[in-house]
């Protein structure tokens, strides 16, 4: 039950990390992103 | 002596007592800001030095005091016999760069393992740090050689352009001339030096002495790149190139920066790449186990500098290319676009080249250590990533087609691997590389190691979930805003691409310093790589040596039939972009002489400890 319980945080800490980071990058360039990782503009 | 009374006339200066921890980081620190201050006071030389006070205002036409750059014709150009000009500029001027390169980097990392010499009190270091020094010792005076060669060629072969040039830079040159001065001064006794400041206070001295040397050389690459990228993107001149502005204004142009972070960079890479190989031949010829042992970890060391400083040369030769296009646009487009975009190809060839070596090193130098064992089945997975990257990155785009060919294939590109030929594809495949070759090297640092910490399932967890999210980002992103979506967001997500690659490298790091603590250490048998594996050391100079000859290629050949691009034109014989073919022998020209002089330098750095017996004893 650990073990399940350590992969799945630390998938859910990466996944949130790269989901941020993608939205700050291109934010940074003035491409906004949509929630969906879709362009906004 | 002196510093043996430093910390008591310190202690007076400051006028309460102070130990000799405290003294030896003060004058450390002193004496490296005086380095600093010493170099950036070269570097921004204040306008009101140079600006004569006739230059009030920018003005759009050429005066007698500020004229503009000349038209060149057939009269202002020399050729020695039959030989071109251009061709013998271009070797020549390629050597000063390959030995300057490599001079300029060895006390780069030399001062930095001193220094690990110092923190740890580990004296393999310091002998280490002192070897690798007594390589680079005649490599710079063949260094300056070439550079004097060169000068005097483009003096001679080029006279008028040389004046022009000398107009713009003026005094400059003679900052230039006084800075070799100073790295000669500093290098002789900071390589002389070695045993005489070896311990205690005096080893600061000594580690101060290296900073110095850095600085000045340093600040000599500043100046030269200044030279290279005023002929690329002039600045502090108008539309006739005549001064406008001071010398920092031509001397800081819109690529300056971005040539010097990517040569420093670069240089670091290449001069770990040749010393590597040094210890690589010295491993192969070694007569007893011990030698084997100690030149096995000195090119473990080596390959480790090249490989983390290659890590980000991708990423500053992208930053440069970026600020060539935001330039101009038909440098840009000449460049990776048109008719110099087949070398990018050629460039892929030599990185995957530089990777499959290094990598390939790390798997066999992982037999040293019997830990290594339990990581050995992913080393498939990695080899398959990067030969699969390196193909894809490989493939071309665009082909020289006859119209039959056209016919068959459907088109001018290959229906599905066309698609591989363009940058997002391209970006996918290097940003995967560099993962697999960090993931090689994070194995390798673990195959040592047994983790004891209590939170190592979670921490071995986080990690790969960091891998395997990453790669996934880098291809999403590669991909979707590669293909489907507009060109401002697939140029955009490149960068998202390249801090996926660093979160793996920072958190890998970070991830494994704190999951060491308190691990049990596995011995590691130094000497007991197979031979094979230290032939890749040979491999990856090689590459480097010509990928640089071919980077120089690039960047002469974007100014196209300008001397100086928009201001100076070419009326030379050979004012064309040389065909790939003959810029190829060039190259190996280049290279092969290097490779012979690197051969050369090897052989007098082990002349030294030759003793020749006494015939009579």
């Amino acid at each position: 039950m650990k073990v399940i319980k350590n992969w799945l945080l630390s998938f859910v800490i990466a996944f949130a990390v790269f989901y941020l980071m993608d939205h700050a990058m291109m934010s940074m360039q003035s491409l906004p992103l949509n929630a969906d990782m879709t362009p906004a503009q | 002596m002196l510093h043996n009374r430093l910390p008591q006339i310190v202690s007076k200066m400051a006028g309460y007592p102070l130990s000799n921890n405290q003294v030896v980081t003060l004058s450390q620190t002193v004496l490296t800001l005086l380095a600093l201050l010493l170099m950036m006071s070269l570097v921004l030389t204040p306008d009101i030095a140079w600006s004569s006070s006739d230059i009030a205002k920018v003005t759009e036409t050429a005066t007698i005091d500020h004229p503009a750059a000349p038209v060149l014709g057939p009269k202002d150009y020399r050729q020695i016999g039959s030989i071109s000009s251009r061709s013998f500029v271009w070797v020549i001027a390629q050597l000063h760069l390959f030995l300057a390169a490599f001079v300029l980097a060895v006390p780069l990392f030399v001062t930095v393992i001193e220094w690990i010499g110092v923190k740890t009190g580990d004296q393999r270091y310091d002998d280490m740090a002192h070897e690798f020094m007594k390589v680079s010792m005649t490599a710079y005076s063949l260094t300056a050689l070439f550079g004097g060669t060169l000068a005097f060629s483009l003096f001679l072969l080029y006279p008028t352009f040389m004046a022009y040039m000398m107009t713009v830079f003026g005094n400059q040159v003679l900052v230039y001339a006084l800075l070799f001065f100073m790295e000669s001064g500093v290098l002789y006794v900071y390589y002389y030096s070695w045993y005489a400041l070896r311990y205690g206070n005096k080893k600061y001295v000594h580690l101060s002495l290296g900073v110095l040397l850095n600085g000045v050389g340093t600040t000599l690459l500043f100046v030269a790149n200044a030279w290279a990228t005023f002929m690329m993107a002039p600045s502090g001149v108008d539309d006739t190139g005549a001064v406008t502005g001071g010398i920092w204004d031509i001397m800081r142009g819109p690529l300056w920066n971005p040539l010097n972070l990517h040569r420093f960079v670069a240089n670091i890479a290449f001069g770990g790449a040749v010393v590597g190989a040094y210890a690589g031949y010295k491993m192969l010829s070694a007569k007893t186990m011990a030698q084997r042992a100690h030149y096995d970890w000195m090119g473990y060391t080596a390959n480790f500098i090249a490989v983390l400083a290659f890590l980000p040369l991708p990423f500053a030769g992208y930053y440069l290319m970026a600020e060539i296009y935001a330039y101009s646009q038909q440098m840009g487009i000449t460049a990776m676009g048109g008719i110099l975009a087949w070398l990018f190809i050629v460039q892929a060839v030599l990185i995957g080249t530089i990777l499959l070596s290094a990598n390939y090193y790390l798997w066999n130098g992982m037999a040293r250590c019997e830990g290594a064992k339990r990581y050995m089945g992913l080393i498939k997975y990695i080899a398959v990533t990067l030969i699969v990257s390196f193909l894809i990155w490989v493939t071309p785009h665009t082909l020289i087609l006859s119209a039959k060919e056209i016919a068959t294939l459907g088109g001018s590109h290959h229906p599905w691997l066309g698609p591989f030929g363009i940058m997002p594809a391209k970006n996918i495949a290097v940003n995967l590389m560099l993962i697999g070759t960090f993931l090689s090297f994070q194995l390798y640092r673990r195959s040592d190691k047994v983790i004891t910490v209590p939170w190592a399932g979670f921490g071995n967890a986080l990690m790969v979930a960091i891998y395997l999210v990453a790669i996934a980002n880098v291809i999403f992103l590669g991909v979707y805003y590669g293909y489907f979506t507009n060109t401002v967001y697939k140029v955009g997500s490149s960068v998202a691409q390249v801090v996926s690659t660093l979160i793996v490298i920072i958190s890998g790091v970070v991830i494994d310093s704190m999951m060491f603590k308190g691990a049990k250490i596995l011995p590691v048998k130094w000497g007991y790589i197979s031979n094979r594996g230290v032939y890749a050391l040979f491999a990856l100079p090689i590459a480097f040596t010509w990928l640089m000859a071919l980077m120089g290629y690039v960047r002469s050949s974007v100014r196209t039939h300008w001397h100086v691009y928009t201001i100076m034109k070419d009326n030379s014989v050979d004012n064309f972009i040389p065909n790939i073919g003959h810029a190829g022998n060039m190259m190996t020209i280049a290279t092969i002489s290097f490779l012979l002089l690197v051969l050369f330098i090897f052989w007098v750095a082990s002349l030294g400890d030759t003793k020749q017996a006494h015939p009579n004893k």
